[in-house]
């Protein structure tokens, strides 16, 4: 009972970040504000068909304060192809779509 | 439109709080009556803000995600202080939109001191899209221990 008590006054405060989702013909691209952030502190997680972000607030003086978020992508992302980068309180998320679902060009030959 | 610092100071530290709803509550009353006031330059969302009283110094904290130094402007005196912030957010080149929950804003607020500063050391920084200002209060407004001294 007691443990239980000292779970619940831990657990984190969850905070969902602001996202622009936007799509090319080869990705999708997630924005996300999260400011404040060790570039450490911060997962991106793939796990089709979902994708999260979370991250954890250093220095927040009660409770331990997280942003998270979770998506559901569907199978044209290759797992193989995200990557991640964290600018000025701004992260954005590159989720590249597997070669199969990406628009090929084909030449037209005349005979 | 002045705001005074001690108002906002009462608020819990740390921006963050955006889930509480006392302070979703407020920041809503701050819009509305903010667009009642001045009705062009408050933007939909205004980033958060908080105020700190250190004792030796008044600190500001705001999340400005996205913002680089020459998005943000500051200016103080030794009783006021003005921050002007402005985003824009742009769609890039090429991409489809899904979703667009981030916004752009453009901001300025001045702010009433509680307390005079010395302008000369209050220092900025934006590290992360965080703005962290600390104004070291000038000699006079610093606390000042007074010893008793007892008479035999």
């Amino acid at each position: 009972m007691q443990n239980q008590s000292q779970e619940k006054t831990r657990a984190a405060r969850e905070l969902t970040p602001n996202v622009d989702i936007f799509e090319s013909e080869s990705e999708l691209l997630v924005v996300a504000d999260v400011p404040g952030l060790d570039p450490n502190d911060i997962g991106v997680h793939v796990d089709l068909p979902e994708f999260r972000i979370e991250a954890k607030v250093q220095g927040s003086p009660d409770k331990p304060v997280v942003y998270t978020r979770t998506f559901r992508v569907d199978e044209r992302i290759d797992p193989e192809r995200v990557k991640a980068e964290y600018a000025n309180g701004v992260l954005r998320v590159h989720l590249g779509k597997s070669a199969a679902f990406r628009p090929r060009r084909i030449e037209v030959k005349s005979s | 439109m002045l705001v005074r610092f001690n108002d906002r100071s009462r608020f819990p530290a740390f921006g963050a709080s955006r889930g509480l709803p006392v302070s979703s509550l407020r920041r809503e009353l701050d819009r509305l009556f903010g667009d009642l006031e001045r009705a062009p330059s408050f933007a939909a969302s205004t980033p958060s803000v908080t105020f700190a009283d250190t004792g030796e110094a008044l600190t500001l904290r705001a999340e400005l995600p996205g913002l680089s130094e020459k998005d943000v402007d500051i200016s103080v005196t030794a009783n006021a202080l003005t921050v002007k912030a402005e985003r824009k957010v742009e769609a890039p080149e090429g991409y489809a939109v899904h979703r667009r929950e981030r916004q752009g804003f453009s901001f300025t607020q001045s702010y009433e001191l509680p307390a005079r500063i010395d302008p000369e050391k209050a220092q900025a920084s934006l590290k992360q899209g965080v703005l962290t200002l600390t104004l070291p209060k000038a000699a006079e407004a610093q606390p000042k221990r007074v010893t008793v001294s007892t008479t035999a």
